[in-house]
């Protein structure tokens, strides 16, 4: 795996991806970069990347985030890599704890977007097999919700009751035991 | 087409997620709470039964909590878990089989990571739960986490899980002869305590990475872990290895159980053995630490080490305990020696304990540096230096640093000697 923001020029441009989103807009990433993503991990290795990868899931305005998450988180991967070697070294755990704090600062920023933004970016994350972005954006909705009323979850997120008045009797009979 | 949620403002995104997304948030929250999105709409009726991740935090006793776990594991669907975390405060003893009930159908659901916190009965009474001595037979369960238990033999003998890879164990109580695994990959135990009779066989030959922090009762005997990379042993002052002599490593008596035996009578290392494939390797210990002293007799060759930390116990009296590990570590790189404050008033007479040195200096071409941390570059660091360069260390590969109280940091390169007034 080439490494990201080594500063080897010849390495990184050999290593060039190229992704096109929907719209077809054609973004240039590093390969280090572009294989956070499971799935254009796995495009690489079978040799399917010439010409570039088509995202028929993934809008411009989506990808532009996803691959400026897969940039920081990118360059993380390459400093654990670099330091694990010399774990005991306090001076390097002091940096990894700085980069560390970085990076949770970044993801706070990061999922300061809108609802729709935030559900754009939960699936492409699914559909780019992201697992860090995904865990990220779902936790983000799952903390949106807890301890929430059913009603205050359904005006939040324009759930609408589909269920009877029945319906709902019966499913809160059947788990009455979660709500005691 | 183009999949997006971003064309309007008033749709229900949450609801046309597709399930394994939905699931997923679902793993975020609380077991409770994942359930309770059953009335939402239709949609979510049936969501919580098929959830892959339980992570269920009970406050207050086990048995507020029996009800639901029973009707949320019973009436769940028949799929497999990924994910189990259990967290209880506290327990009553008629609680022991429900929680040992629901781990064994954590397992037959095939889950992947099991994470059991069990924190000591309330009212100030501390005990800690017994898990059922039975093996935990699994051929999926990757990741097991365990805090505050009494683990047994039949239960730490994971021969039964051939894809165990990660294994966690605080603040437990191990009455057990053998922790065993082929599979194991990454072992970490810390502030538990070994209570067998014999020393605790740690018998995983395929552990990559280790932690035992803190441990107390008697030290755990290392088997071989040839694919060893990282390793940290930190021993605290509670551990009940100990010998009548008061020179540590040193016993006229031949018959002194803890210098001369391990658990099978016969001669050899407790812990170093062990470590001696490490490629990083942290030994933390006191001064008046027993064991690794006692090890040193045997002292095995670290063959593969490139970068080491050592604490006080090793240059405590004399540096013959330093100077033969760092004889025993032909291709090591990098050492640093954290030294604690307030050392300085110990009595300096020479111990008389037999370690395992060679007649040569050690061979120093690899060694690119030697770190000092103190926090007072004092006689006892003076004397670590001279130590070194006695036995071959250029002077230029040393360096001090030195962490003040006022927790600024200096960096020092020695370029030359000179004794320092008392």
């Amino acid at each position: 795996m080439a490494s990201a923001g080594s500063g080897d020029e010849k390495a990184a441009a050999a290593a060039m991806i190229t992704l096109i989103s929907s719209d077809n807009e054609k973004f240039e990433v590093t390969e280090a970069t572009a294989t956070l993503s499971q799935t254009i991990r796995h495009m690489i290795e079978d040799g399917c990347t010439d010409g570039g990868v088509p995202l028929p899931n993934v809008t411009s305005k989506i990808l532009a985030r996803v691959i400026e998450y897969c940039k920081k988180h990118a360059t993380a991967a390459a400093g654990e890599e670099g330091s694990s070697s010399s774990f005991s070294d306090a001076a390097f755990l002091e940096v990894d704890r700085a980069f560390l704090e970085e990076l949770e600062e970044f993801d706070d920023a990061f999922l300061e977007v809108d609802r729709a933004t935030l559900f754009d970016l939960i699936l492409a994350a699914n559909y780019l097999d992201i697992k860090g972005l995904l865990n990220l954006t779902c936790q983000k909705v799952a903390d949106s919700v807890k301890g929430k009323t059913p009603e205050q979850i359904r005006e939040m997120y324009n759930i609408v009751n589909d269920l009877t008045p029945e319906e709902e009797a019966e499913i809160r009979r059947e788990t009455q035991w979660a709500f005691e | 087409m183009p999949q997006s949620a971003s064309t309007a403002g008033s749709d229900d995104l949450i609801s046309a997620l597709p399930d394994v997304l939905l699931h997923h948030v679902l793993g975020f929250l609380d077991a409770r709470e994942a359930v309770r999105t059953c009335v939402l709409a239709k949609r979510w009726g049936h969501l919580w039964k098929s959830m892959p991740v339980l992570h269920f935090t009970g406050a207050g006793q086990v048995q507020l909590h029996r009800k639901f776990l029973d009707h949320l594991l019973l009436l769940r669907d028949r799929t497999t878990l990924e994910v189990c975390l259990l967290k209880f405060d506290c327990y009553v003893a008629a609680d022991v089989p429900y929680v040992n009930l629901w781990i064994r159908h954590a397992l037959l659901c095939q889950v992947r990571v099991l994470n059991l916190a069990v924190f000591g009965g309330g009212g100030g009474m501390v005990k800690e739960m017994w898990l059922d001595n039975l093996p935990v037979v699994s051929q999926y369960l990757t990741k097991l986490k365990l805090y505050g238990l009494r683990l047994q033999g039949k239960f730490l003998d994971f021969s039964s899980c051939q894809a165990l890879q990660d294994l966690n164990m605080t603040e437990c109580y191990i009455h057990a002869d053998k922790i065993s695994s082929r599979t194991l990959g990454h072992l970490r135990i810390q502030d538990s305590i070994f209570l067998s009779d014999c020393r605790t066989l740690i018998s995983t030959p395929s552990v990559i990475s280790l932690q035992v922090n803190d441990c107390w009762g008697t030290t755990a005997l290392f088997g071989d872990m040839p694919l060893l990379s990282s390793a940290t042993v930190t021993f605290g002052n509670r551990c009940d290895d100990y010998c009548q002599s008061d020179d540590p490593g040193y016993c006229d008596y031949a018959s002194c159980l803890d210098c001369y035996c391990t658990d099978d009578g016969s001669a050899g290392c407790v812990v170093l053995n062990g470590l001696s494939a490490a490629r990083n390797l942290e030994l933390i210990a006191e001064p008046e630490t027993f064991i690794l002293k006692r090890d040193l007799r045997w002292c095995p060759t670290f063959s593969k080490l490139k970068t080491l930390l050592l604490s006080d116990w090793c240059v405590d009296g004399d540096h013959r305990a330093l100077i033969c590990i760092l004889q025993h570590s032909p291709v090591l790189e990098m050492l640093t020696l954290q030294l604690s404050e307030d050392r300085e008033s110990r009595n300096m007479v020479p111990s008389k304990a037999i370690y395992n040195l060679l007649d040569q200096p050690f061979p120093p071409e690899h060694l690119q540096s030697i770190k000092v941390k103190c926090h007072e570059v004092d006689q006892r660091v003076h004397n670590i230096l001279k130590s070194l360069i006695t036995y071959g260390v250029p002077l230029e590969k040393i360096s001090i640093q030195q962490e003040s109280k006022s927790s600024e940091c200096f960096n020092f390169i020695c370029t030359g000697f000179s004794s320092i007034p008392r």
